[in-house]
């Protein structure tokens, strides 16, 4: 028997974006969940943040249920390009699938990840 | 095929199988865990069937999360590359949870147009050339990191991606 697996579609994305001010630049706050049908919407404001000027995001997944790699790789490039200008970006807090994610697709070892947010925090070995 | 056999608890050992479901089947090759067509908006809902059916067949949390990153990121790439529309089954076979992806769109392979005969290319860590780059931050490299059977069978009828996952420790 063929099943159907969504009964109801809200048309609402299934991720929420909200910027804030940080001490060293933005913190985009990733909640939810991003996938295919959230590419475009996460690599738009991260692109937007980048032209506005900003040199040092940093990306707070503590409220991200999971991600893809499409949403990884999005996270790279602009690791990347921030990078490429002299900037930094670093991801905070990711949380059980999305640290496993980034720990099977290499990248805990390209973008620098933090577990505390607190001062004194330490960068993450995960 | 096993017996199925009531897990004594929580803990998945080496020496228990998988559990294999009392639901049933169409009895053609044994009962399907599930069966369902998707398209992109349904992503969701099947993460948390597989993460549901995984857990069900008494894999550990962070096996079962591997399961769904793996399957997710498959039905993503049929999505994507197969016109929109794509199925999954999902079902316990010889102590071993076995998801296959199968979308009806051109296959991608090196960009050649799909083979006149079925073509069943196993994977392996050869130097020919994957359908999709290996390297790491593509879903293909999770998967490879993730599944421990992976493989594509391309046709005039589509593609299917066969994974197949066991508890960890189990030989």
């Amino acid at each position: 028997m063929i099943s159907t697996l969504s009964v109801v579609r809200t048309g609402v994305s299934l991720l929420e974006i909200v910027v804030e001010a940080g001490t060293s630049g933005p913190v985009v706050k990733l909640s939810g969940e991003s996938d295919l049908t959230t590419a475009r919407q996460l690599g738009d404001a991260l692109s937007a943040q980048i032209a506005s000027g900003a040199r040092h995001l940093t990306i707070d997944l503590s409220g991200l249920r999971f991600a893809d790699s499409q949403t990884i790789r999005t996270l790279i490039e602009a690791h990347g390009t921030l990078q490429h200008a002299g900037g930094t970006l670093e991801l905070l807090r990711p949380q059980s699938a999305v640290a496993k994610s980034l720990r099977l697709l290499g990248v805990d070892q390209v973008i620098p990840v933090r577990t505390k947010t607190s001062t004194g925090d330490q960068p993450a070995i995960t | 095929m096993p017996a199925a056999r009531k897990a004594s608890g929580s803990v998945v050992t080496p020496e228990v199988p998988l559990e294999e479901p009392a639901t049933p089947g169409n009895g053609a090759q044994g009962p399907a865990m599930l069966e369902a067509e998707f398209d992109e908006e349904d992503l969701h809902a099947l993460r948390e069937a597989v993460l549901t059916r995984a857990t069900a067949a008494g894999m550990p949390e962070s096996r079962a999360i591997e399961v769904m990153l793996v399957v997710n990121e498959l039905a993503s790439n049929a999505i994507r590359h197969g016109g929109g529309i794509a199925r999954l089954q999902i079902r316990i076979a010889a102590g071993a949870l076995h998801c296959q992806v199968s979308d009806p769109g051109i296959a991608r392979s090196n960009g050649h147009p799909p083979s006149a005969t079925p073509d069943q290319r196993p994977a392996s860590p050869s130097p020919e050339p994957a359908p999709w780059p290996r390297q790491p931050g593509h879903g293909l490299w999770m998967v490879q990191q993730a599944a421990d059977e992976f493989t594509v069978t391309t046709g005039p009828d589509g593609t299917q991606v066969s994974v197949s996952f066991t508890p960890p420790g189990a030989s």
